[in-house]
């Protein structure tokens, strides 16, 4: 797949997992994991990358005498949910248009 | 490998990045290995599963979009035309004054609002200072034998301690909702400003 498309749906993927409700690293990646596996790095950098551009926030809550970072979903990143979705309907014509040619090519 | 070497060997990896970047990700991976270990994986296992540290400070360095320092922002975001920043430039005695004039006008708001909360408190500890005094006036006056005066100030004690416990809710109130009020206007500004560097 293409990386910056990839990408783009990763970071869907990770804002979608804090929507409901906050998490952290660990269990965000088993959340994702019957739908898609995510290393631990990549995790890292998405959050990175969702924190700069300022959809999620991070808050530090204490948990069994240590600290657990969770990550905490801000309005931009339910826009950014919102216009996936969407842009979603774009997507699937492009890709019914781009089988149907497939389609021709066989006959 | 034990958690401790995982962590020492990725901090010489990382080498090279702000010392802030570094200490964000030896927390992540140390917060990720006690998580796995949590939920009963052993230490080197819950090590082996975070993958080659190579390939972590690679993924890291590649792939991590750099944080546009401010002036790169206005730059890369607003840039003009010639004519615009020589208007601009010429202009600067009128949107100067007015842009002065704005800021001096938030500050205005900004004050009285603060001004209000300040002098709510202030209301509230004088009316339990009071309250105060009159306890410590009422044992003096019982002392002294003054016992009706030692009941009517201890009356206007019992009178002054409600209102403070009142004032103090209030205030406490108020103060919280005008603190919200600001982080959320400042936090729209912020995605205001944010959403229009994306589109």
């Amino acid at each position: 797949m293409d990386i910056q498309l990839k990408r783009g749906l990763l970071d869907i993927c990770v804002l979608a997992a804090i929507r409901d409700q906050d998490s952290y690293g660990y269990q965000i990646i088993k959340d994702m994991k019957p739908y898609i596996e995510l290393s631990e790095s990549t995790l890292y950098t998405i959050l990175k990358r969702l924190e700069i551009a300022q959809m999620l926030t991070v808050h530090t809550v204490e948990h069994n005498g240590r600290l657990r970072k969770y990550y905490h979903i801000t309005a931009l990143g339910r826009d950014r949910i919102r216009e996936f979705k969407e842009e979603w309907n774009e997507i699937l014509s492009i890709y019914q248009f781009v089988t149907k040619e497939d389609t021709h090519e066989k006959t | 490998m034990k958690k401790h070497e995982f962590l020492d060997q990725l901090h010489k990896a990382l080498s090279g990045l702000p010392p802030k970047e570094i200490d964000e990700q030896l927390i992540y991976y140390s917060e990720m290995i006690d998580d796995k270990m949590e939920e009963g994986i052993s230490e080197e296992e819950a090590v082996a599963q975070i993958g080659p540290i190579e390939e972590i400070a690679a993924q890291f360095k590649t792939e991590l979009p750099r944080k546009d320092t401010l002036k790169e922002a206005i730059f890369k975001n607003y840039s003009l035309p010639l004519w615009a920043i020589i208007c601009l430039i010429i202009g600067i005695p009128v949107w100067g004054s007015l842009l002065i004039g704005a800021i001096c006008v938030a500050a205005a708001i900004l004050s009285t609002i603060f001004a209000g909360i300040i002098a709510l408190w202030a209301v509230s500890v004088a009316i339990g200072g009071c309250a105060i005094g009159a306890v410590v006036l009422a044992v003096m006056q019982f002392i002294h034998g003054q016992a009706a005066t030692a009941i009517c100030l201890l009356g206007g004690a019992l009178v002054c301690m409600g209102l403070t416990i009142l004032l103090v809710l209030s205030s406490k109130a108020v103060t919280k909702c005008i603190l919200w009020c600001i982080k959320r206007i400042i936090s729209e500004i912020r995605n205001f400003i944010a959403k229009r560097r994306r589109s």
